[in-house]
């Protein structure tokens, strides 16, 4: 058994005040905890990438954090990308056809989106920043094309 | 046809089931979680064969925090497997293999249940186990104690003048291919989640099958109740690859269970459990002999399959029936062979069950053929590319019967063979090969022809093989809005949108007035599922021709109120129209209104509604598919490591209804090739000790696995289905491991016997010690 702990979290701009046993993982509280199922545990051992969320904009593998570590971080998950349209990032993967059961692609989706927000002007290896995922369908070439095709407009001014 | 709009099939119109996806609403098993659900957790077995002395679960029992806890007593039920011993749901006097289910726990939630099952003492006095199949095949050990044999499938067919085409050969080429055991591993893990229904007192059951109906008769029949109580309902479901085809003991205990308890139980499989207790493939062994004149006619063809089933035949389909039965019925290939003869054994192991997995059978056969050719090519002294062409069927011997029992009705083989050749700059390769050779670079080459059966249909009195048929309800509501109830359902195939786009051009409206609904054994009509490249063909094939149907209806009642002749209206953008006079036209949507609310405007006599069913029956054996694959592969001596530097598709899978959905597959089948040849091989030690047990140790391919600009290029030669479908969800992976393997034996003048090539091999392959080349005359 594991003592209950209290947490504060603001997870896609609302402030949740929990109790969770201590061993929960941040995975299972996002989705057991806020009803967030959209981030999807695909190996529980940090492998796969399925369940990355944004930790304080960074992207973290959620099924190896526990909830209680994120204690005052602010948390950013899949639901959160689309307002009333999809994004641009999510209608790149859409166009592309970046996705197949779908199953892989919230994880990412979120390590993308902290690649475009921190995009300066150096050179990105896209296959290099989404190596941490593993996409069982696609063969990954239109997921690459998809986030490349996202990263243009950000990075080349219209001419 | 002036008034008909641009068709939508072949169109490459963005999936419709990705909203949802992306936005993260998409809903899994795991992500559906009822009122008062409980959650189990099995009792597995640590070892690969043992008597069980005591499985403790009255050290559990009176916890708190258990909702239940049921062993075999409890649950005494059995599958009913084919072959081979019957198959506990949960064991009772012996386990046969690590992972196999034991007791079952029920809590609050995921983390309580583990807990609780730690605390279950099981106590097994260890018995000799049998992992390999050699061994297996040999006897001495059995797989279960007190059975006199592990032989569970006999298969043969080989005749005699196969002998003497050998006997009076010029050329005899004889090797031994072997795949490692794999594992098809989605990123969606199995998971359960049983809901009792008061009505009727059954239960749903929600869960990622792909065959709906086949799990409801299944279930229907253990628990003893009507097929009517019983319904299956897959939500979104994260991919298969066929292994989630088989019946499974955790879907029926977590059924029971449910039915026990009268509340929900839900079981989502961990990634560590799926190592243990997804049924897994390959892992077989090919004796293989071929025949060949002197000027390259390939007289004649034998292959001994040996495949392992693990400790269970599975139900309703083991790896050991269906890695020989497709294997031996795909190795002839595109060729035209003398003679052609196999024997098949499944044999038990003391290891996880098998079952399919994408193109099943298929990859190893075509290795085997390409690889023959390959080295007969060498010994004759005959370009590889030659002796092929020599050898494949010609346009006009169609339809040709292949010795594996195939129709061929495609003429295209040697087109795609040229036409990948061409693309891969094959004439220039020798010199491109020298030239890399001489900056220390070790690059091959590997061809691939291949014939894929698909979409199997009528196949004899043999019950136990697949439903050759499938199901479409199209039903048009009083709105104009189109329902179709599809037979078939999707993993992420994108069902929705292919079988919206065939109903789409038969009823002339926009594919946004059409719902899929699928995988619903209450609403949807009776199915095969969605395996062994079927939904595309059947699914469509039904939903085409119950579309079809629909609009029929559709141009009569239009006929009636615009006073002309059915066949003088055209249905397209919404409206239907008098052909050739514009101005006589009215609106689908009215046509459905009155269709259902004013139905005395009705033709007399008609029935009101829109709505039909449909079945499509393949009266044949199976459909083909066929194509070429060539690979050029880049090996590196001091790392072992491998690259795929260039790929070629040119396949034929019949009529495309949406390009990027059909790429789609043949991308994600030939990353699965790339596993399978490079990456992925289920280990046990000689114990049978499962050492691959997380995606840490099984290597599933990633980005920089996969080949960056593969070339994709589509014939289609319709099929005689509605719609001219053939069928292109295993192509991909049906011809990757031949292309990919040649490739690596053209690199290394070594000959590949097995697969996966580890990076150890790859670099002593490579190395300038370990390299030699091939015997034969083009390379000497």
């Amino acid at each position: 058994m594991s003592a209950p702990v209290s947490l504060e979290i603001v997870v896609n701009g609302a402030t949740i005040d929990g109790r969770v046993d201590a061993r929960t993982t941040l995975a299972d509280f996002i989705r057991d905890g806020c009803g967030l199922v959209g981030t999807k545990i695909g190996c529980e051992h940090g492998v796969c990438g399925s369940c990355t969320v944004l930790v304080d904009d960074l992207p973290v593998r959620s099924c190896l954090m526990l909830a209680a570590s994120a204690h005052g971080s602010t948390v950013r998950t899949v639901e959160s990308l689309a307002g009333v349209e999809l994004s641009d990032l999510q209608k790149s993967f859409r166009d592309n056809h970046a996705l197949q059961c779908g199953f892989c692609t919230p994880g990412l989706l979120m390590t993308a989106q902290a690649l475009l927000e921190s995009l300066g002007n150096e050179e990105i290896d896209v296959r290099e920043a989404v190596s941490g995922h593993i996409c069982r369908c696609t063969g990954y070439e239109p997921i690459i094309t998809a986030i490349e095709a996202a990263m243009r407009p950000r990075q080349e001014p219209a001419p | 046809m002036t008034s008909r709009t641009t068709p939508v099939v072949g169109t490459r119109l963005a999936r419709l089931e990705d909203e949802r996806l992306l936005r993260g609403r998409g809903r899994f098993v795991a992500d559906l979680e009822p009122a008062h659900t409980t959650h189990a957790a099995f009792v597995r077995s640590p070892v690969p064969h043992g008597r069980i002395l005591n499985v403790g679960l009255d050290a559990v029992r009176d916890d708190p925090r258990v909702i239940a806890v049921l062993g075999h007593t409890d649950l005494p039920h059995e599958l009913t497997n084919d072959s081979g011993p019957r198959q506990p749901l949960l064991a009772g006097g012996e386990v046969t293999y690590v992972g196999q289910p034991i007791a079952v726990v029920m809590a609050s939630n995921r983390y309580v249940a583990e807990d609780l099952t730690e605390q279950v003492p099981v106590d097994i006095e260890p018995l000799a186990a049998v992992t390999e199949i050699d061994e297996s095949l040999q006897g001495g050990t059995t797989v279960h104690a007190g059975e006199e044999t592990n032989v569970v499938l006999i298969n043969d067919s080989w005749p005699a003048q196969l002998d003497e085409a050998i006997a009076s050969a010029h050329l005899v080429v004889e090797a031994e291919y072997r795949t490692e055991r794999q594992t098809a591993m989605p990123m969606e893990t199995r998971g359960v989640l049983a809901v009792p229904d008061p009505n009727g007192g059954g239960l749903t059951l929600h869960t990622g099958t792909q065959m709906p109906h086949i799990l409801r008769d299944a279930l229907a029949a253990l628990l003893e109740l009507p097929q009517t109580a019983v319904r299956i309902v897959t939500p979104d479901v994260g991919g298969a690859f066929g292994v989630k085809l088989a019946v499974y003991p955790e879907d029926l205990v977590v059924a029971l269970a449910a039915r026990r308890l009268q509340r929900p139980v839900k079981w989502i499989c961990d990634r560590y459990e799926a190592f243990t207790s997804d049924y897994q493939c390959r892992g077989s062994s090919y004796q293989a002999i071929a025949a060949f004149e002197r000027d390259g006619t390939w007289t004649g063809l034998g292959v001994e399959l040996t495949c392992p089933a693990g400790a269970f035949f599975a139900v309703p389909w083991s790896g050991a029936l269906v890695e020989t039965f497709i294997g031996s019925t795909s190795l002839p290939g595109p060729y035209r062979i003398g003679h052609y003869g196999y024997r098949c054994r499944g044999v038990l192991t003391n290891t996880t069950p098998t079952s399919a997995y994408r193109a099943t059978g298929g990859p190893a056969a075509t290795w085997i053929t390409e690889s023959l050719l390959d080295r007969a090519a060498r010994r004759l002294g005959i370009d590889r590319a030659e002796l092929r062409r020599r050898n494949m069927i010609t346009a006009s011997e169609i339809p040709f019967a292949t010795h594996g029992g195939l129709e061929i009705d495609t003429g295209t083989h040697l087109e795609a063979l040229e036409t990948a050749l061409d693309h891969i700059g094959f004439d220039a390769w020798e010199k491109r090969r020298a030239a890399a050779a001489s900056e220390g670079r070790h690059i091959g080459l590997g061809i691939a022809s291949y014939v894929a059966p698909t979409a199997a249909g009528v196949m004899g009195p043999d019950p136990s093989v697949a439903i050759p048929f499938d199901s479409t309800t199209v039903r048009i509501e009083p709105s104009g809005d189109a329902t179709i109830l599809a037979g078939v359902s999707s993993q992420g195939q994108g069902l929705e949108t292919t079988l919206a786009q065939i109903a789409a051009d038969e009823l002339g409206v926009a594919v946004n007035r059409i719902t899929v609904r699928a995988g619903d054994t209450l609403m949807c009509p009776y199915s095969g599922g969605t395996h062994g490249s079927r939904a595309g063909v059947l699914g469509g094939a039904a939903t085409k021709t119950a579309a079809a149907a629909v609009a029929t209806k559709m141009r009569a009642i239009a006929a009636h109120l615009l006073e002309a002749s059915p066949d003088d209206i055209d249905l397209a953008a919404g409206r239907a129209t008098v052909r050739g006079v514009p101005s006589a036209a009215i609106t689908l949507d009215e046509i459905a209104m009155r269709s259902h609310l004013q139905a005395q405007s009705l033709p007399a006599g008609m029935e009101p509604g829109l709505e039909s069913t449909n079945r499509y029956l393949n009266h044949r054996y199976y459909t083909t598919a066929n194509g070429c694959h060539v690979a050029v592969v880049q090996l590196f001596e001091a790392t072992g490591a491998f690259k795929v530097l260039e790929y070629v598709v040119v396949q034929d899978g019949g009529v495309i209804i949406n390009p990027s959905i059909v790429e789609g597959q043949v991308r994600g089948g030939v990353a699965q090739g790339v596993g399978s040849v490079f990456l992925e091989a289920v280990d046990y030690d000689r114990q049978g000790a499962l050492l691959t047990s997380s995606l840490i140790h099984y290597l599933l391919p990633r980005e920089w696995d996969v080949v960056p600009q593969m070339r994709i290029v589509h014939i289609q030669s319709p099929s005689e289905h509605p719609g001219g479908m053939r069928g292109i969800g295993e192509a991909g992976l049906h011809a990757a491991v031949a292309a990919l393997a040649n490739a690596v034996e053209d690199a290394t003048g070594h000959e590949i016997d097995r697969v996966p090539i580890r990076p150890e091999q790859i670099a002593d392959l490579v190395s300038n010690e370990g390299r030699h080349h091939l015997v034969g005359e083009q390379l000497e």
